[in-house]
């Protein structure tokens, strides 16, 4: 029987990167097929679940979701234990290049030069179908840790009442969870046992820099809830982790990448 | 309340020393003139002594005092003018007296006993120290003030640079210049013309005070060029300058903040990219510009606002310098765009 040809799929917003990228592929990995080529972070989520290539390239800035980002919504609805190979490309990102150096992440640089190319391409070769699931979830996990920043915590919530005409302060104490929603970020409180919910503007990315982690715990890309209120985490039969709050009927979904905070002590 | 730290020595010593080498040497000087004069009936050692007790004291109260209270975090912050003044009196004050108890208890003469039975030369000698004292900080506080300056308008200029010559930019227009060299080589040439004018108008921006209008909606042109090139269908735009209003002068790239927002903030994350309009109006004896875009919007209050980042402030500060408060910048609803920032300056010529 013959070997099935080594497939892969391109992310990558700028078409004319894309092309290159693929025309570069042709020559340094001629059996490598690329099956699609996106421009932005959930059509490479959905595309890489339909055709689950053996690579992935993600650029790292995209629309919608970055390329990090794609990569763990990806690791979070995949069903096998074997994940693709994972190569970020970033024309010039310090940070992001700092991290995949100190968690050795396989990137390219743009614009991609051939013999940089042919390199990671041959590692691509000896490691195909060698990514256990859980390494590049750890990973990912390390990509996506906030840089620090010396943010002031937040002491209260300021948001619009449903009228608009008044502004609501909600301690940070009284916050059951945050979570974000298409524009917003919803915010649900509890207090004397009522659970109220509150919409703010303020994108959950800039409100993780200004709570404590200690308190409140990122369980999904969309989100924060306050590790105290968290009554029990239970897994259902397809293995997905979700979380039930105290006082609260909710019941949050927990991404598979930070399932590890949940584990018996 | 008082808080003293001495975290400046580090970075401030050299000019410490150079202050106190200063005020030592003025010192030695007034001694000189004062025994000269034989205003004081003391010798030259004694009255050396005064001087550069006095000097020392006021210079270790203005100076290292200042430092040791205000600061903090590697910057000097200071309080209220009134406040300052009030300090420096202070410290002359209370310098003044403890260098010449210090004089007194080497030369054994009571110089406060002067005070009484030679009122008027006791007024005389202590208002000129009062005098030279406050002209002495006066001086560093002048020197201070201008190196500040110095440093403020060197660091706006690298700031702006830095915005203009944004790595991430730069890397990927020349990875799409490699990609079209090898594809479509008009293509490529038109994209390095454009790539030229650009860092040639951005580089020479932070030294020319003005250009026409025409120049200003050319160079947006050639970054909107550049841009179109990496993002393909994702972004469309159009420039639309009156003839009447192609020579009115405006700060070069003045506009470039508002439309690498709108490309950054509005377009980029935007799936479907979007459009960007930008209009030069003639309204009522005011110049209006606006730069409008289609994109993702969500936040254009908070885009505004100074965490938004480096451009709008910058925005917003050489509109101040150049046109003080007749300059208007605010952001407004327009019919088919999400997001409208409105720049209204005089029709008149830049201060």
């Amino acid at each position: 029987m013959i070997q099935a040809r080594p497939t892969a799929i391109i992310a990558e917003d700028e078409p004319l990167l894309a092309q290159t990228l693929q025309a570069e592929l042709a020559l340094a990995w001629p059996e490598l097929k690329v099956l699609a080529v996106v421009c932005d972070g959930q059509s490479a989520v959905n595309q890489a679940l339909l055709f689950k290539p053996d690579v992935l390239f993600f650029d790292i800035q995209m629309p919608g979701l970055s390329g990090i980002e794609a990569a763990s919504e990806l690791a979070d609805a995949w069903q096998d234990t074997a994940f693709p190979a994972l190569v970020f490309v970033t024309a010039y990102d310090q940070y992001a290049v700092q991290a995949f150096e100190a968690h050795a992440v396989d990137y390219l640089l743009k614009p991609v030069q051939a013999n940089r190319l042919k390199k990671t391409v041959v590692k691509l070769q000896q490691s195909l179908n060698a990514q256990p699931i859980d390494a590049t979830l750890a990973q990912l996990r390390l990509l996506l840790q906030a840089p620090v920043t010396s943010a002031k915590p937040l002491l209260t919530i300021q948001a619009n009442t449903a009228q608009g005409n008044a502004i609501r302060m909600i301690p940070i104490s009284d916050v059951l969870y945050f979570e974000a929603a298409d524009k917003y970020v919803r915010v649900i409180t509890l207090k004397n046992n009522d659970c109220k919910e509150y919409l703010i503007r303020t994108p959950l990315k800039e409100l993780i820099h200004q709570l404590d982690s200690h308190v409140f715990w990122q369980i999904h890309r969309s989100t924060l809830v306050r590790s105290t209120a968290i009554e029990s985490v239970s897994r259902n039969e397809l293995g997905k982790l979700s979380v039930h709050l105290r006082g609260c009927a909710d019941k949050l979904p927990v991404s598979r990448i930070y399932a590890h905070l949940f584990k018996a002590m | 309340m008082i808080n003293i730290r001495f975290e400046f020595w580090h970075t401030e010593k050299r000019g410490i020393l150079q202050r106190m080498v200063l005020v030592w040497v003025v010192a030695l000087l007034i001694a000189l003139v004062l025994w000269s004069q034989r205003d004081f009936a003391a010798g030259l050692i004694d009255q050396c002594v005064y001087s550069f007790a006095i000097s020392t004291a006021i210079w270790l109260l203005a100076d290292v005092g200042r430092l040791a209270l205000f600061f903090r975090a590697g910057q000097l912050r200071l309080p209220a003018t009134r406040y300052r003044l009030l300090y420096a009196i202070v410290c002359v004050l209370l310098g003044y007296g403890v260098g010449t108890l210090l004089g007194d208890a080497y030369s054994g003469h009571s110089t406060f006993e002067l005070l009484s039975h030679d009122l008027n030369r006791f007024v005389r000698i202590f208002l000129v120290s009062i005098a030279i004292s406050l002209g002495f900080i006066g001086y560093f506080y002048q020197k201070h003030h201008i190196a500040t300056a110095q440093r403020q308008v060197a660091e706006s200029h690298l700031k702006l640079l830095e915005s203009q010559l944004e790595p991430h930019m730069l890397f990927n227009t020349l990875a799409n210049l490699r990609a079209l060299i090898q594809t479509d080589t008009v293509k490529a040439v038109s994209m390095l013309d454009a790539l030229n004018n650009y860092l040639r108008a951005t580089l020479g921006a932070s030294r020319a005070k003005s250009h026409p209008l025409s120049d200003e909606f050319a160079r947006l042109n050639d970054y909107l060029a550049l841009m179109a090139v990496r993002m393909g269908r994702r972004l469309s735009y159009t420039l639309d300058c009156p003839l009447a209003l192609a020579f009115h002068p405006i700060p070069p790239l003045l506009l470039q903040p508002l439309v690498e927002n709108a490309i950054k903030h509005g377009l980029e994350p935007a799936i479907g990219g979007g459009n960007i309009h930008i209009q030069a109006q003639s309204i009522e004896q005011k110049l209006v510009l606006c730069v409008s875009d289609t994109g993702l919007g969500g936040l254009p209050l908070g885009r505004l606002n100074a965490s938004a980042g480096y451009g709008l402030s910058h925005v917003r500060e050489r509109l101040a310098s150049s046109y003080g408060e007749q300059a208007v910048i605010e952001v407004v609803t327009r019919l088919g765009y999400v997001t409208s920032v409105q720049i209204v300056l005089p029709l008149d010529k830049p201060k």
